[in-house]
């Protein structure tokens, strides 16, 4: 089995793909504002006519690749590439300013390659045995366990509730377009033909995240503003390997931190980053030299955020269920190649999921080669104006529309999202929960009516069920995050406020 | 500016009350004919789900509305009399605002071209008439869209076997 395992992992294709991923990744993250959902969904269209795992190799590439790549401009910009880079200018930009650009961008990436490989040693040990204990649930814990993916997202990463929630029911909704599966039935498609199949979440997702970060942008642009106007001078790495690996323990700490928290929906890059960073300064024997150029703390948190890349295939991979929005993103382009995820894929494609966690670990390796050969090269990056890549994108969207199914109507759902995607920025409306909201509605749907029809109806069947019970108690909790968090901020406020 | 947000959110959550009854009392039962050969559990039919999705975003909306309604009382209850001169808005800043419409509206004006005339001619109108909405006045910048542009071309119809319009 490992023979094969390794011969469909490292053919030519496949090791090309990872490479294009990478590099497209690293750049695409680090150009300021440019997220790694938006780097993953720009590169979906590349995948409709490769193979199942070439694919997914180009969109992992570029999902660990555009994770590390914010990194960049945190250093030498002092504005993160992604919200996963938010802690890493802390020290990151000091560091530069002190003419140590290169160090700290070495740091960034030794760390993001160590958590990486750590989170794939994770999603191979724990993710088999996941799915084993998967293989006990039933529907009620299937539907509970969707309600969780999609709640844990809006509640844990979203300050607007509401919203959150309006935005996750709204892709839900749109799940429902199409055929319904089981009894045949045309919904919602207002005598379209095309809609038979429903909405296909590469075209959503290209208009949602890529075309609206066009119109978005558009203004900035017009305005003159690029943002990268005070570039930190470039400085060669002096920095020995030796010097990295001595703050060994906060790697390794921020590596479970990443997997950890990255397993569990809703989470993502930022939050590990942030508790990873505060955690190192926390335990560090020079914590005054946090916030002054600490490599320690470019480290942390650049390790942090690149250990959830691994953890975060874990729900996806046994369960079928995204953590986050670039996982859906994924998770998409798997259905569009006609595989599930879910327990049922380590039964019958085990092969190909080992396949995917090995191709993990080496775009890992391949992220330390080409950041270590190519830095300067993905520096430069920070330098191509805005405006050259805006109407690159609308070119690559509505080809890459057109591309899934060679139908015009795609193009035009995909600028129809575009604006949809643009007014719920502009009206504050979270726009990750409606990617997933989409890639659970059939799932949640399935799960809800099975659950209905083993009870006869009876909707108490979640809650007399212990597993569903807890999972959509949390569920609730986790809606609720925000308003604790709120209100233990308005406590340790006032406490301070007495003591002074 | 506040005020103004929240004046936002009463709008939009107001539209999506509307919307979502309409889609409860209207677009569920017209759009979705329940088939009668359907022998399954008549507890859950096709319009089961959307039912629960189109009330739950009723009263999610609903909880919004009133939730911005109070701020807003609030807001106003506590917001200066003094009226601020509204800001001189000049051609340009005004251009500046409608810029996304702009791109926006040139966008699918491009979609609608590529279907009629082809990728190629479409994409070397849209290109520059873009960039040039947009201020650029670099030349060389243009050159690097075009190359970028045809190597997406090459790849779509050489590499992937796609017949672009």
């Amino acid at each position: 089995m490992l023979q094969e395992i390794v011969q469909s992992m490292l053919t030519p294709i496949n090791l090309i793909m990872m490479n294009i991923g990478l590099a497209a990744g690293i750049i695409i993250g680090a150009l300021p504002g440019l997220n790694v959902i938006f780097a993953i969904a720009v590169l979906l269209p590349f995948t409709f006519d490769l193979d199942s795992l070439a694919g997914m190799y180009l969109l992992l590439g570029a999902y660990c690749g555009a994770t590390y790549g914010g990194s960049i401009s945190a250093i030498l910009i002092n504005t993160p590439g992604t919200p996963s880079a938010c802690a890493t200018i802390f020290d990151g930009y000091p560091l530069a300013q002190k003419g140590r650009a290169g160090d700290a961008l070495r740091a960034a990436l030794v760390g993001s390659t160590f958590g990486g490989i750590l989170s794939c040693f994770a999603l191979m040990f724990f993710a088999p045995m996941i799915a084993k204990i998967a293989l006990k649930i039933t529907s009620p814990e299937y539907f509970a366990l969707c309600v969780f993916g999609l709640t844990a997202v809006i509640g844990l990463s979203e300050k607007n509730v509401i919203k959150g929630l309006l935005m996750g029911m709204f892709g839900l909704f749109l799940s429902t377009v199409g055929i319904d599966s089981q009894e045949g039935v045309q919904r919602f498609m207002f005598g379209n033909m095309q809609l038979l199949g429903g909405f296909k979440v590469a075209v959503v997702m290209l208009g949602a995240f890529a075309l609206s970060e066009v119109i978005s942008k558009s203004r900035e642009v017009y305005r003159g503003e690029t943002g990268n106007a005070n570039i930190a001078k470039f400085g060669k790495s002096t920095i020995k390997l030796k010097d990295i690996l001595k703050y060994w323990k906060t790697m390794i700490k921020s590596s479970l931190f990443g997997i950890i928290i990255g397993a569990i929906p809703g989470t993502g890059g930022a939050i590990t980053a942030m508790f990873s960073y505060n955690e190192a300064r926390r335990s560090s024997k020079n914590p005054e030299k946090f916030g002054n150029g600490s490599i320690e703390g470019v480290l942390a948190p650049e390790t942090g955020n690149n250990a959830v890349t691994g953890a975060t295939l874990i729900p996806l991979l046994t369960l079928g269920i995204p953590g986050d929005a670039c996982v859906a993103v994924l998770l998409g382009a798997l259905t569009m190649q006609g595989i599930t995820p879910g327990i049922s894929l380590f039964s019958s494609n085990s092969i190909w999921v080992y396949a995917i966690m090995g191709g993990l670990l080496l775009i890992n390796v391949f992220m330390l080669l080409q950041g270590h050969l190519f830095i300067r090269g993905f520096v430069n990056i920070i330098k191509v104006p805005v405006i050259i890549m805006l109407p690159c994108i609308v070119v690559l969207c509505s080809v890459g529309s057109f591309a899934i199914s060679n139908v015009m109507f795609d193009v035009f759902v995909m600028a129809a999202f575009g604006l949809i995607g643009y007014a719920a920025k502009k009206l504050d409306f979270p726009i990750a929960p409606l990617p997933i909201g989409l890639v659970l509605g059939n799932l949640t749907e399935t799960n809800l009516r099975r659950s209905l029809m083993i009870s006869g109806g009876n909707p108490l069947i979640f809650f007399t069920r212990p597993i569903s019970a807890v999972i959509l108690a949390v569920s609730f909790i986790s809606l609720l995050m925000p308003y604790i968090r709120k209100m233990i901020d308005k406590k340790k406020a006032a406490k301070a406020q007495a003591q002074v | 500016m506040e005020i103004k947000k929240v004046r936002q959110d009463i709008v939009v959550m107001a539209f999506i009350m509307i919307v979502s009854a309409l889609f409860y009392t209207y677009f569920i039962p017209s759009q979705i004919r329940l088939s009668s050969a359907w022998s399954g559990n008549t507890s859950f039919s096709s319009r089961t789900f959307p039912y629960v999705l189109a009330a739950g975003m009723f009263i999610v909306s609903s909880i919004g509305f009133l939730k911005a309604l109070i701020s807003y009382i609030k807001l106003k209850k506590t917001a200066e009399t003094v009226k601020t001169n509204a800001q001189e808005k000049t051609g340009q800043k005004i251009l500046e605002k409608a810029m996304p419409f702009i791109i926006y509206a040139l966008i699918i004006v491009y979609i609608i071209l590529f279907n009629k005339i082809g990728f190629i001619l479409s994409t070397l109108i849209m290109t520059p008439l873009m960039m040039f909405l947009l201020r650029c006045r670099n030349w060389r910048y243009y050159l690097y869209v075009y190359a970028f542009e045809a190597v997406v071309y090459v790849i779509f119809i050489a590499v992937f076997k796609i017949p672009l319009p």
